[in-house]
C-alpha cells in the first residue's frame, strides 16, 4: 500500500529544492484548534507570526519546513495545560499531480510538551474515511518525530482531493520514553499532574478530542488535510522534416511526427490529425516509437501542399480524453472533491506491485497496461498540439549548385548552411555535403546567396538565376573564435 | 634563435615600435630622475643624523634576490616587459606562481599560452586611438589611448621580431565597426595560436637567461615600500615551501598578474551581475590588484569583462568555451527570447545577460539556456577539443572530458534533453536555478514562433539575418545552462600612458608599473578577439622599457 523507498524519498527532496512555490503551497500543518476541540488558545499563540496575525494557515517554505515551533517554547506554553498537543506538519514536494501517479510526502509530529512519540502511527485516510496507509512515527530529531519519506499513489481520475492525516497514539502500557529529549522532557515540571520524576511513559496520548491517560496525562491532535489536485497526463508533441525552403504548388510532402506522455505512458495507437484551422486534412496513427526517441511515439504523415504560394500555418493534434482536465473540471468552478469510484483506483493502485510497474518509475519504460486507450487503464490524457509551418512557392525552374570551401586550403566544408533569400520571398535552404556541395531548386530570378558555418566567416554574394544551372564558388575563411 | 632574430632586427633600427615608444621613454626617464633626486636628498639627510647604517621604514633588513626589475606574474605581459627591461640592460626577477614546464607535461599556462594567438592591430595610430576611446566610452584617458593606438600599428612588427610569424592583419573586423575609428580595427592570427605566441615569448625569455631569472611556483604576497620616500622597491613572495622572501627591484616592480576571475569575492563586488564564470587561467586570483591597492593604487574599469554567455558546471574545474553550431537560440530563465541571438559571440554579448528585473528582484537571464536540436547537438563543443592543459596543440580546449560525451553529460545534467520542446522545459525546471520559473508552453511558444520566423525568412522580435534562421525541429532537443562570462575581467590598477600605476589623486606611484589584464585599457567594450594580446603586447614593451630606465634606488 505504500512505498517507503529511499530512493524516491531522496527524489522528492530534490523536488522540493526546486520547487519553492508549489512546495510552500504544498506544506500545511495542523489547523488551530477551537475552544471546542477541548484546546486552549494561549498553546498555539506563539510559534508563528503568519499566524499571530491572522494570515490563515501557517505555510512554511522550503528552507524552514520540519521547523517545529521549540519545544522548550512550547512546553512553557503548556504549563498549566491540563492536556499535552501533538502538532502534525506535512510535507508534500507538491500540490498538484498526474493521474495515478505517486504523491511523496512526509509526516512530523510533535508534542509541545516534549513527549516522546515512539510507538505511534499516522494514518491516511481517503475522504470517505478509509485507511490509505498507516505509518509508524519511527524517526526523532530533538523531539520532532517524523514517518519518513512515502509516497501513495494518487487517484486514476482528474479532481481535487483531501486526504485527512490523523495521529494515532502508541497502546496503552507501551514505554514511549524512548528517546525524549532530557533537556525538554516534562520531567521535573508537573505540568498535568504527573509526578516530576515520571515522563509521559504510558500515557494514552489518543488523538482529538484529547484522552486522559491512566498516568493523568492527556495528548490530543488535531487532524490535518492533505489536499492536492490531480490532473490529466500532459502530452506534448514535436514536428519535424518540414521542408525548409518553399514547397512547390501541389507538391507531396511528408512530415515526422512524434508524440509523448510527460508520465512516459504508451501512446501507441493513437490518432494524429493535421488541421488547418479545424478542418482535418489527413490522420495519423502513432506507432510504437524508435529506440533512438525514447517514450515517443511516431507517425510520418503524407501531406499535399496548397496551390496557392504563401506561409501557411496548420496544426498538428494528439487529442485528450474525455476524461481531459478540462472535461472534468469544467470551466464553472465547481469541482468535486473527488471523484465516485476513484477511490478504489487509489486502493488498488497503491499495492507495492503496482507501484513498481508505475510509469514514474522508468519514464521510457511504459509497460503494458498503461498505454493508450484500452490500456492505460483510464489515465487520462490532455490534449497536445503542435504548430505546421510552411511556405509554399512557385515551381523551381533552375539550380544553383554551390560549392563551399575553405579560403586557403580549398578544403570542402561539410554542413555549410546555404540560404538563397529573394528581395521579396521566402528562403531556399540546404546545407552542404561531404565535398562542400549544396544544390538548390529554385526560380529564376535574383537571390542573396550567404553560406554560413561555425568558425568561418560568413559570406554573402548577390547573385542572378537563370534557367541554366550554375555552380557558384564560395570560400570561407576560418576564424574560429578563439577568445 | 628567435631572439637572434630579434637582436638582429634591433642593430638594423628597422623595428618603428622604438620611435612609438621614444616620447613615453622620454618623460618615463624624467620622471624617473626626479625620483632618484628626491631619494637621493633624503638618503644624505638621513646620513648626516645618523652614523649607523639606517633602514628606512617599510623596509627589510635583508633581502633574499634582487635585481634591477622585479616583474611578478610571467605570463604574455610579464615576460615581454621582461624581454624588452633585459635588452635595454636591466637585470629581471620573474615571479611565478604556476611550475615550469617539464620535458614531457607543460604546467606553466597562463592565459596567453592557451588563448586564440590573435592580436588585435590598428591600421592607423590616430584611428586606432580614437577606437579606444570611444570603446571605453571616454574612461581611458587620451593620452592612453594613444599610446595604444600607436603601439597597435607595429604588433605584428614586434612579434616577428620575437621570432614568431604573424601575417599580415586582416582589416575592419572590431566588434563595431560604426564606431568612430572602429573600422580600422584588424586581427592577426599567428599559426599555432596562443601555445606557439607563448612558445616564441618563452624562448626569447630562455635566451636572456643571463639577465632574465624566473622563480617558478612563487607567488607575489605584498609590495615593499620604502615609506619615507614612497619608493616601491621589492616584493614579498612566497616560495613554494611557504617561506617568505624578500625580493629587492632596485629599479621597479610590475605587476603583471592578469585579472580576477577566480576571485569571488572581487566578482561579486566589481562586476555586474553575479555569478560569472570564466575559462582563463585558474591562476588569476587578483593578488596583483590587492598588492597595488594596499600601497595606495587606484582602480579603474572594474566592470569591465571581456565575455559572452558559457557554460559553467560545479564538477568542472572551469568554465568551458562552446562553439555553438546553427540551428540555436538563447532563451532566459522563462523560456523567452530576449536578445539578438547572432552577437552571443562578440566578446560584449555578456551585457545581454545581465539584465536585471528590479520588479522581480533578479537577473532574468542568467542564467540563460542555449536551445538547439538534434542537427546541432554533434558541433556543441568546439571541435578542435581536448582536455586542458593537454598536448600543446589542444590548449583552446579547457573544459571538462565528459562535455563532448553527450550521454554522459545528460545524465549528469550538464545537458538537458528532451524529445519535444514542452518535455525539454520539463527537464529545465528541474534545475535548481531554474526553479520552476519555464513552462513547458512558454518554451514551445518561443521555438514555434521562431521556427515562423525561420520560414518566413524574417525575425520579427531581433531581426536575425535570415541566414541563420535554421528551425529547431528534429528530436531531441536539448539545453545547455548559461552564464555570463567568457575569457577575463579587465579591471585592476590604473596606469597611465607610461604603464604607472596611479594612486586615487591620478599620481603615479613611484616605480610601480602594470600591463596586461591586471588592470587593462578597455574600459566597457571589446574590440574584437585578440585585444587582451595587444593590451600585453603595447603594455608590456612600455613598461619593460620604463622600468630599465628608472635609476636605481641604491
Amino acid at each position: 500500500m505504500i512505498e517507503r523507498a529511499g530512493e524516491r524519498a531522496a527524489l522528492h527532496g530534490a523536488s522540493l529544492e526546486v520547487q519553492g512555490t508549489p512546495a510552500r503551497d504544498a506544506v500545511t500543518e495542523g489547523h488551530r484548534p477551537t475552544a471546542g476541540e477541548g484546546s486552549q488558545e494561549s498553546r498555539w499563540a506563539a510559534p508563528r507570526s503568519t499566524d499571530r496575525e491572522g494570515q490563515g494557515a501557517p505555510v512554511l517554505d522550503a528552507g524552514t519546513q520540519g521547523q517545529m515551533p521549540p519545544i522548550a517554547d512550547a512546553a512553557r506554553e503548556g504549563l498549566g495545560a491540563p492536556a499535552h498537543e501533538v502538532v502534525l506538519t506535512l510535507q508534500a514536494e507538491k500540490s498538484e499531480y498526474p493521474v495515478g501517479s505517486f504523491a511523496g510526502f512526509m509526516v512530523l509530529a510533535r508534542c509541545l510538551s516534549g513527549c516522546s512519540l515512539a510507538g505511534s502511527n499516522i494514518a491516511v485516510l481517503a475522504e470517505e474515511g478509509a485507511l490509505l496507509a498507516e505509518l509508524p512515527l519511527a524517526a526523532n530529531e530533538e523531539g520532532v518525530w517524523s514517518s519518513g519519506p512515502f509516497a501513495l499513489r494518487v487517484p486514476s481520475t482528474p479532481g481535487e482531493w483531501r486526504w485527512p492525516i490523523e495521529y494515532r497514539p502508541a497502546p496503552v502500557g507501551l514505554d514511549t520514553s524512548e528517546g525524549s529529549p532530557s533537556d525538554v522532557s516534562p520531567a521535573g515540571t508537573d505540568v498535568s499532574g504527573v509526578p516530576s520524576d515520571v515522563s509521559p511513559a504510558g500515557a494514552d496520548v489518543s488523538g482529538a478530542p484529547s484522552d486522559v491517560s491512566p498516568a493523568g496525562v492527556s495528548h490530543h491532535c488535531a487532524p490535518l488535510d492533505f489536499c492536492f489536485t490531480t490532473v490529466a497526463h500532459r502530452t506534448s508533441l514535436a514536428v519535424w522534416g518540414v521542408p525548409p525552403f518553399p514547397i512547390s504548388s501541389g507538391e507531396a510532402f511528408t512530415i515526422e511526427v512524434g508524440a509523448q506522455c510527460a508520465e512516459g505512458c504508451c501512446l501507441q495507437g493513437r490518432t494524429i490529425n493535421v488541421l488547418n484551422g479545424e478542418e482535418v486534412l489527413a490522420s495519423a496513427v502513432l506507432d510504437g516509437g524508435t529506440e533512438s526517441l525514447p517514450g515517443m511515439y511516431r507517425a510520418s504523415i503524407a501531406l499535399a501542399a496548397p496551390d496557392i504560394p504563401g506561409f501557411y500555418d496548420w496544426s498538428c493534434r494528439l487529442h485528450g480524453d474525455p476524461t481531459d482536465a478540462a472535461a472534468v473540471l469544467g470551466a464553472s468552478g465547481t469541482q468535486p472533491l473527488a471523484v465516485p469510484g476513484a477511490l478504489s483506483d487509489t486502493l488498488s493502485a497503491a499495492s507495492p506491485d503496482a507501484a513498481a510497474q508505475h510509469p514514474m518509475e522508468s519514464q521510457h519504460d511504459a509497460p503494458e497496461g498503461l498505454g493508450g486507450p484500452g490500456q492505460d487503464g483510464g489515465l487520462a490524457h490532455r490534449a497536445a498540439h503542435a504548430r505546421l509551418v510552411f511556405t509554399v512557392g512557385v515551381h523551381p525552374d533552375s539550380e544553383v549548385v554551390v560549392r563551399v570551401m575553405e579560403e586557403r586550403s580549398a578544403m570542402p566544408i561539410e554542413g555549410a548552411f546555404i540560404t538563397l533569400m529573394a528581395a521579396s520571398g521566402f528562403p531556399y535552404r540546404a546545407r552542404t555535403d561531404s565535398g562542400g556541395l549544396a544544390r538548390l531548386p529554385v526560380p529564376s530570378g535574383s537571390f542573396r546567396l550567404s553560406a554560413a558555418q561555425t568558425d568561418y566567416d560568413k559570406r554573402q554574394m548577390d547573385i542572378v538565376v537563370n534557367q541554366e544551372q550554375a555552380e557558384i564558388e564560395m570560400r570561407l575563411v576560418y576564424n574560429p573564435d578563439l577568445g | 634563435m628567435e631572439g637572434k632574430h630579434r637582436e638582429e632586427m634591433r642593430e638594423e633600427g628597422g623595428i618603428s615600435r622604438r620611435s612609438f615608444l621614444g616620447s613615453a621613454l622620454a618623460v618615463a626617464a624624467g620622471t624617473a630622475a626626479l625620483g632618484l633626486s628626491a631619494c637621493a636628498d633624503g638618503a644624505a639627510a638621513a646620513d648626516k643624523d645618523s652614523t649607523a647604517p639606517h633602514t628606512p621604514v617599510g623596509m627589510p633588513q635583508s633581502w633574499d634576490a634582487e635585481a634591477d626589475v622585479v616583474i611578478v606574474g610571467y605570463g604574455g605581459a610579464g615576460g615581454i616587459a621582461a624581454v624588452i627591461a633585459a635588452d635595454d640592460g636591466a637585470s629581471v626577477i620573474l615571479v611565478e606562481k604556476y611550475p615550469d614546464d617539464t620535458a614531457t607535461e607543460i604546467r606553466h599556462v597562463p592565459s596567453s599560452r592557451f588563448c586564440g594567438g590573435i592580436c588585435v592591430c590598428a591600421r592607423d595610430a590616430k584611428e586606432g586611438s580614437e577606437a579606444l576611446y570611444e570603446l571605453s566610452f571616454g574612461t581611458t584617458p587620451r593620452a592612453v589611448c594613444d599610446v595604444w593606438g600607436e603601439g597597435a600599428t607595429h604588433n605584428v612588427e614586434f612579434w616577428n621580431s620575437l621570432g614568431a610569424e604573424y601575417p599580415e592583419p586582416t582589416w575592419d573586423v572590431g566588434e563595431y565597426p560604426e564606431l568612430p575609428g572602429g573600422h580600422t580595427i584588424g586581427t592577426s592570427r599567428v599559426e599555432g595560436g596562443g601555445p606557439r605566441m607563448f612558445q616564441v615569448l618563452r624562448q626569447n625569455v630562455i635566451d636572456r637567461a643571463d639577465k632574465i631569472q624566473v622563480m617558478y611556483e612563487t607567488a607575489g604576497k605584498r609590495l615593499i615600500q620604502n615609506e619615507e620616500t614612497k619608493e616601491i622597491v621589492g616584493v614579498v613572495a612566497t616560495a613554494k615551501d611557504g617561506k617568505e622572501l624578500n625580493i629587492k627591484a632596485k629599479k621597479a616592480v610590475a605587476l603583471c598578474t592578469g585579472g580576477f576571475e577566480w576571485n569571488e569575492e572581487m566578482k561579486q563586488n566589481f562586476l555586474r551581475g553575479y555569478p560569472s564564470w570564466f575559462y582563463t587561467n585558474p591562476n588569476n586570483t587578483g593578488e596583483g590588484i590587492l598588492m597595488g591597492q594596499a600601497v595606495g593604487g587606484a582602480l579603474w574599469h572594474m566592470n569591465a569583462i571581456s565575455a559572452r554567455a558559457i557554460p559553467y558546471h560545479p564538477d568542472w574545474p572551469k568554465g568551458t568555451q562552446i562553439g555553438l553550431q546553427l540551428p540555436n537560440l538563447f532563451v532566459n530563465r522563462y523560456g523567452k527570447r530576449w536578445f539578438y541571438e547572432r552577437e552571443w559571440p562578440s566578446h560584449n554579448a555578456w551585457v545581454e545577460f545581465v539584465n536585471f528585473n528590479s520588479r522581480t528582484a533578479e537577473y532574468e537571464s542568467s542564467p540563460a539556456w542555449v536551445i538547439y536540436d538534434d542537427t546541432a547537438r554533434k558541433p556543441l563543443i568546439s571541435p578542435q577539443s581536448k582536455g586542458f592543459l593537454g598536448d600543446t596543440k589542444d590548449l583552446q580546449y579547457w573544459g571538462p572530458e565528459d562535455m563532448r560525451d553527450i550521454e554522459a553529460a545528460v545524465s549528469k545534467g550538464w545537458i538537458r534533453r528532451g524529445n519535444t520542446p514542452e518535455e525539454l522545459a520539463a527537464e529545465i525546471v528541474k534545475d535548481k536555478e531554474n526553479a520552476g520559473r519555464m513552462t513547458p508552453e512558454a518554451l514551445a511558444d518561443t521555438i514555434a514562433r521562431f521556427n515562423e520566423f525561420c520560414a518566413k525568412g524574417v525575425d520579427e522580435d531581433f531581426d536575425r539575418e535570415a541566414d541563420s534562421l535554421i528551425p529547431l525541429a528534429t528530436p531531441p532537443f536539448y539545453a545547455v545552462k548559461v552564464y555570463p562570462g567568457g575569457p577575463n575581467t579587465q579591471g585592476g590598477l590604473k596606469k597611465n600612458e607610461k604603464g604607472q600605476v596611479m594612486n586615487p589623486f591620478d599620481e603615479p606611484i613611484k616605480r610601480l608599473y602594470c600591463a596586461g589584464e591586471n588592470g587593462s585599457v578597455y574600459g566597457f567594450l571589446y574590440p574584437t578577439g585578440g585585444g587582451n594580446v595587444c593590451e600585453m603586447t603595447i603594455f608590456g614593451q612600455v613598461i619593460g622599457h620604463a622600468m630599465a630606465a628608472e635609476t636605481a634606488w641604491e
